[in-house]
């Protein structure tokens, strides 16, 4: 397919592109406006079709590697459903055709501690897991109460959101950057910050 | 830090995983045809993870390296010693290298003995402490044994050569790592690299292998030489074929 077919399938209504690749290079550099829907060995088309519900979109698949792509693409036909693109090249090659590409912003725990006034912290681990201590000043808003909460979040600042290990705080991190805020996800989370030594404060 | 055994159980071969979950930073170690380049890269891709090196530790003798296959497909060229004289492109590693994989550092350790282009990979992993955590230790440290001097040159004076450099690559340069230091061979069980004191489990400790791996008991380098000829199988007839493959001497099959 070349670029204008691509372009146009994007474009088109009922199309989804799931960036199968691994989250951490998904945060690297991804299609724009894909999902990312990391590729598992086990029932990962079935998991697809479950999330679809009713819907029967369109689907590409992008990939950085030929295995995966075609692993991915089997997984999806395997339970009745079409692909309409596999692209097995990587983010470069998909920038070196002029297709658009975009990435997730985040921090390392070494650069927030020295830059701690510069954000707005935000915890997005549920309260249960608070005992190990919050990052001082930081707001807690668990996940499972984001949407509600989430006006609590100055749009003006940059955001830091942390969760335990930096999968929930990629999610959100993209969900408030979508949502026009200056969001970051803070890599390796509490586990991280702790690990190397970072003052912590009880939450209660 | 993420280690994740690769093993082919029918030749007693070991190959691994290791990545950073946080930057997803992946390299694979000694990677096995009998594996196949998919296992690898669907399995690093279920661990979060996405290969960025493939390394060889050495030539091996036994066992054809998917090393080449594996970086094709990932858009890599393989890491080898930069002593291999392999007829294909390859970065080459040594002593003192390093591979940053996020926050694990893989360290290149010049091993020589099993074949004269061994290398070790000493692990790092900073996240938790600026002292290495492990090392993997291709075919001279076994689990139980250490692995044979003789499968590149199998003239006696080479033999004895070869079973002097062992020494001193373990003695000098794994040994004196901390005990508690884990090491993961290439090579455990049945392999036909090892002998008959090659545990079938496929990681240990420094501390366990000192006090515990007969080869290990003395450190006169003489009485280490005779005692692993002592214990030396046949060699397999297919060692300089399948090392030739492995170079890029002979056609891909």
């Amino acid at each position: 397919m070349n670029t204008e077919e691509i372009k146009k399938l994007l474009q088109s209504e009922n199309f989804i592109l799931l960036d199968v690749d691994p989250p951490a290079l998904y945060e690297e550099g991804h299609p724009s406006g894909s999902y990312n829907y990391p590729f598992s060995r086990f029932r990962w088309g079935e998991r697809l079709k479950e999330s679809l519900g009713n819907e029967t979109p369109k689907i590409g698949v992008f990939a950085s590697n030929q295995v995966t792509a075609d692993s991915a693409a089997s997984g999806i036909r395997s339970v009745g459903l079409d692909v309409d693109l596999i692209f097995s090249q990587g983010i470069s090659a998909w920038q070196n055709m002029g297709l658009p590409a975009s990435k997730l912003n985040k921090l390392s725990v070494d650069h927030l501690s020295s830059n701690l006034d510069k954000y707005r912290i935000v915890d997005v681990r549920e309260k249960f897991e608070l005992s190990s201590g919050i990052i001082p000043g930081a707001i807690s808003i668990p996940m499972s109460e984001f949407q509600a909460r989430m006006n609590a979040i100055p749009k003006e600042q940059p955001c830091a959101v942390i969760c335990a290990h930096g999968n929930r705080s990629r999610e959100v991190a993209k969900f408030l950057a979508d949502s026009g805020y200056d969001a970051y996800t803070v890599d390796g989370g509490m586990a991280m910050w702790l690990y190397r030594g970072y003052d912590v404060e009880d939450p209660y | 830090m993420k280690i994740v055994p690769v093993l082919d159980e029918e030749n007693g071969c070991s190959s691994y995983i290791i990545g950073d979950e946080v930057s997803g930073k992946a390299a694979v170690i000694d990677p096995l045809k009998s594996v196949g380049y998919n296992h690898y890269i669907l399995t690093a891709s279920a661990n979060g993870l996405t290969i960025r090196h493939v390394i060889d530790t050495h030539v091996h003798a036994d066992h054809y390296s998917e090393a080449k296959k594996l970086s094709r497909e990932t858009s890599l060229i393989p890491s080898m010693s930069v002593n291999t004289s392999a007829e294909f492109a390859f970065n080459p590693l040594a002593e003192g290298d390093t591979i940053e994989l996020g926050f694990t550092t893989i360290r290149i350790i010049e091993t020589p003995g099993h074949t004269p282009e061994s290398i070790s990979l000493l692990v790092t992993d900073s996240s938790r402490s600026s002292e290495p955590w492990c090392i993997f230790t291709g075919d001279s440290l076994f689990v139980g044994d250490v692995g044979r001097p003789d499968l590149v040159d199998s003239q006696q004076e080479q033999v004895n050569q070869a079973a002097s450099q062992q020494f001193d690559s373990i003695f000098r340069k794994i040994l004196p790592l901390q005990d508690y230091v884990e090491i993961f061979p290439a090579h455990f069980g049945g392999s036909a690299c090892g002998g008959l004191f090659l545990s079938p489990k496929f990681v240990s400790t420094i501390g366990f292998e000192k006090r515990y791996n007969r080869f290990l008991k003395t450190d006169n380098a003489a009485d280490f030489s005779r005692n692993l000829m002592k214990n030396l199988k046949p060699a397999p007839v297919t060692a300089q074929q399948i090392r030739n493959w492995n170079l890029g001497k002979s056609i891909d099959t």
